[in-house]
């Protein structure tokens, strides 16, 4: 199971840093006012958003040879929560397209958006 | 074929250089939150934006020829990619692109100077000197920093190739990068960068790569594909070139490739 790379410091994830819990469910509203409600999903579903800068050229190619091996949002793996690390075992790229700037030598900059996946 | 052409420091691009790797996936998203995914291979593309500044009137005439000749989007050339090694399978040396007598010997899953055991030990079991090397489908003329981390536990030594070129490096235990930076002026399309073991040598590789610029940047691992992209072309129609000053010249390239044409 090919597992979310880690930067030379051994984060996986740098400050501004953003997680999402999602339900799914769906409401109904009816016209005196009274509403139902039901489950979509069993439970929520995790997204982070990874912002990098700072990365040297090495730190982004791994990054981008990562994206080419889960082929964008095609493949799985296990991403480790940064804020308490707990792991999630079946996690997917959420994102087709992998856009890297290089400002400098050590000044390298990209965005990932990682989202837990639904069995 | 046609070439991306170098500038006169002989980089291809200067910092800030801009890259999107793109991938295509079919996705069905159900209402539960699953989904049922399938790789869509033909989408993949690489696009770069390069922002040239501080031209000179030699460099922007040779972008403007370029330009010219590849007429547009109508055309494809070769790019460089000068973020990434232009090597395939860099640190798998068994691949048949890598050229090789019998009689070297290869082991590879030793430890590297990064860590992990990625490096490779060759040795020269023959009683003459024998080569590894692999071609390079990209112009002699250009200027190449081939660069590769050695070590030798005999401190024996090795030679880094570049066509007919060379560069001889005595080795110590310890691991050293070592680099080969130059070009020729020959007019060939494809380049053989190697390293040359005399007999009875034994070495240790790790990190070879090949970029198109006249110094080292990090390692980049490759596997099957490397920085060479034969079918690529510019995503404009159009070419604005602003002048700053006298031999001062600014112009930004969108550049698009695919695998195949």
């Amino acid at each position: 199971m090919p597992t979310f790379p880690k930067l030379k410091t051994s984060a996986v994830a740098q400050y501004p840093a953003t997680k999402t819990l999602a339900y799914a469910n769906q409401v109904l509203k009816f016209l005196g006012g009274d509403e139902q409600r039901y489950r979509e999903s069993r439970a929520a579903l995790r997204r982070w958003v990874v912002r990098l800068d700072l990365l040297d050229h090495a730190e982004l190619a791994a990054l981008e040879l990562f994206f080419l091996m889960q082929q964008g949002r095609m493949g799985t793996f296990l991403f480790v929560d940064p804020w308490d690390q707990t792991q999630y075992p079946d996690c997917s790229l959420d994102q087709d397209i992998f856009e890297l700037e290089l400002r400098g030598e050590t000044q390298g900059r990209t965005e990932l958006l990682i989202r837990e996946n639904r069995k | 074929m046609l070439f991306f052409p170098q500038l006169s420091t002989g980089a291809i691009a200067q910092y800030p250089i801009k890259k999107r790797r793109i991938t295509r996936s079919i996705v069905n998203a159900c209402l539960d939150g699953s989904a049922i995914k399938v790789a869509d291979v033909g989408g993949s593309a690489t696009e770069w934006q390069l922002q040239l500044t501080d031209l000179d009137d030699a460099e922007l005439q040779a972008i403007q020829q370029f330009f010219s000749d590849i007429e547009g989007r109508l055309n494809t050339f070769t790019f460089l990619d000068p973020t990434d090694n232009l090597f395939t399978w860099s640190e798998t040396l068994e691949k048949n692109v890598w050229q090789k007598n019998a009689l070297l010997r290869l082991e590879s899953g030793v430890a590297d100077p990064h860590g992990s055991t990625r490096a490779t030990r060759i040795a020269n079991t023959a009683a003459s000197e024998l080569s590894i090397q692999q071609d390079v489908n990209v112009p002699a003329w250009f200027r190449y920093c081939f660069s590769v981390y050695a070590r030798s536990e005999t401190r024996g030594s090795v030679t880094q190739t570049r066509a007919t070129d060379s560069i001889l490096h005595e080795l110590t235990p310890e691991w050293r990068r070592i680099l080969f930076s130059g070009q020729s002026t020959s007019n060939q399309e494809t380049v053989a960068f190697g390293l040359r073991l005399s007999a009875g040598t034994s070495i240790e590789v790790f990190g070879l790569q090949v970029e198109p610029q006249p110094g080292a940047s990090e390692y980049k691992a490759t596997f099957s594909t490397g920085g060479v992209y034969p079918f690529a072309r510019l995503n404009d129609d159009t070419l604005a070139i602003t002048s700053h000053a006298l031999n001062r010249h600014a112009c930004t390239l969108h550049i698009v490739a695919r695998r195949t044409n």
